[in-house]
């Protein structure tokens, strides 16, 4: 299926026809449910708050200025939807060390990340992703993942730029202490 | 220290690019549309104006310009002559050019009846309306 600029979508929407909501739910449906998913951890929560997002994007449509990227607002209603939602249900939240790892010892960590095979990176993400906290892994998912700048991401979570880049850095901090172990439990079971 | 920042995004950036991609059920846009139609109908639509302000604009200079042509080519008879030496508030304007212009135009549609001009003007004024009216109306239905 073609689709055209969202504008094109966002007018249709404006003027009356609902249908043309249908391209936009289409084309981000998947980035919105994993941004609700990395936050919430659960499919039912997220498929909720996916919904709930998409919802209030279209009631609030006509406030949309175009100021911004449409994805940029509606991922925004995602965060804010999937806070409110956390807020309400509290989850276990993990304990993750995050001091600095030393420039040595990251090259070290790089050295033998990059020799662990395909699946096994794959599962280390999922073991990640699984522990890092929900507004962690919502923005290392916008950083890394979808590759958004500070700006953008600043703008999406309300945060100031620096306050972005700072949490970003503490995570990433604590993915490479959780690399870390986990490398050095590999090496365990190696032996 | 910068180099280890970036060897260390080099790494995250390779770690993510396994992240698969997440797909909500299979009924999650019909799902969102049909709540997205509830809502239509309990709120209504979203309230946007039948005429724009552009379209409000382009009517004002219309029937403004309308009510100039009407002035200029009224024949010597029209009530308004009697009265136009009294609004004339800048005697010195030249209105010439206007009136060649409007002559020109009246000339396109003169006949050698004047019942008939009468006609071709009134024929041209309810086609205009009805273009108007049309248009009005394909917007209101497009909004049910």
């Amino acid at each position: 299926m073609e689709y055209k600029e969202d504008g094109h979508y966002i007018k249709k929407v404006l003027d009356g026809e609902t249908n043309a909501y249908a391209f936009l739910v289409n084309k981000y449906k998947s980035m919105v449910f994993s941004l609700a998913l990395r936050m919430l951890r659960n499919r039912e929560d997220a498929e909720e708050v996916a919904q709930d997002a998409f919802v209030k994007a279209y009631q609030s449509l006509s406030q949309f200025r175009g100021g911004a990227r449409f994805s940029t607002w509606l991922y925004r209603i995602v965060y804010t939807t999937a806070i409110s939602k956390m807020r309400r249900s509290s989850k276990e939240v993990y304990s993750i060390n995050d001091a600095e790892v030393e420039e040595k010892e990251s090259a070290e960590i790089s050295d033998v990340y990059y020799q662990l095979k395909e699946s096994e990176r794959k599962k280390f993400l999922d073991i990640v992703l699984e522990k890092l906290d929900p507004d962690e892994n919502f923005l290392v998912t916008l950083y890394y993942y979808k590759e958004k700048e500070l700006d953008e991401i600043a703008q999406i979570t309300g945060l100031t730029k620096n306050n972005a880049k700072v949490k970003i850095f503490r995570a990433r901090q604590k993915m490479m202490n959780m690399l870390k172990n986990y490398l050095k439990e590999e090496l365990i079971e190696l032996l | 220290m910068k180099r280890q920042a970036k060897k260390e995004d080099e790494l995250m950036r390779d770690l993510f690019s396994r992240q698969e991609v997440v797909e909500p059920s299979a009924s999650f846009t019909e799902r969102v549309m049909y709540r997205v139609s509830v809502e239509k109908s309990y709120y209504g639509e979203i309230y946007k104006p039948l005429i724009s302000r552009t379209a409000w604009i382009i009517i004002a200079v219309s029937v403004a310009a309308l009510v100039a042509l009407a002035i200029v080519l009224g024949g010597e008879g029209t009530s308004y002559v009697r009265f136009l030496p009294d609004v004339n508030f800048n005697p010195d304007l030249n209105l010439a050019w206007i009136s060649s212009v409007t002559e020109k135009i009246y000339r396109l549609f003169q006949t050698t009846s004047p019942v008939i001009t009468y006609v071709i003007f009134s024929l041209l004024g309810v086609c205009l309306f009805l273009i108007t009216e049309s248009l009005l109306s394909q917007r209101l239905f497009q909004k049910r």
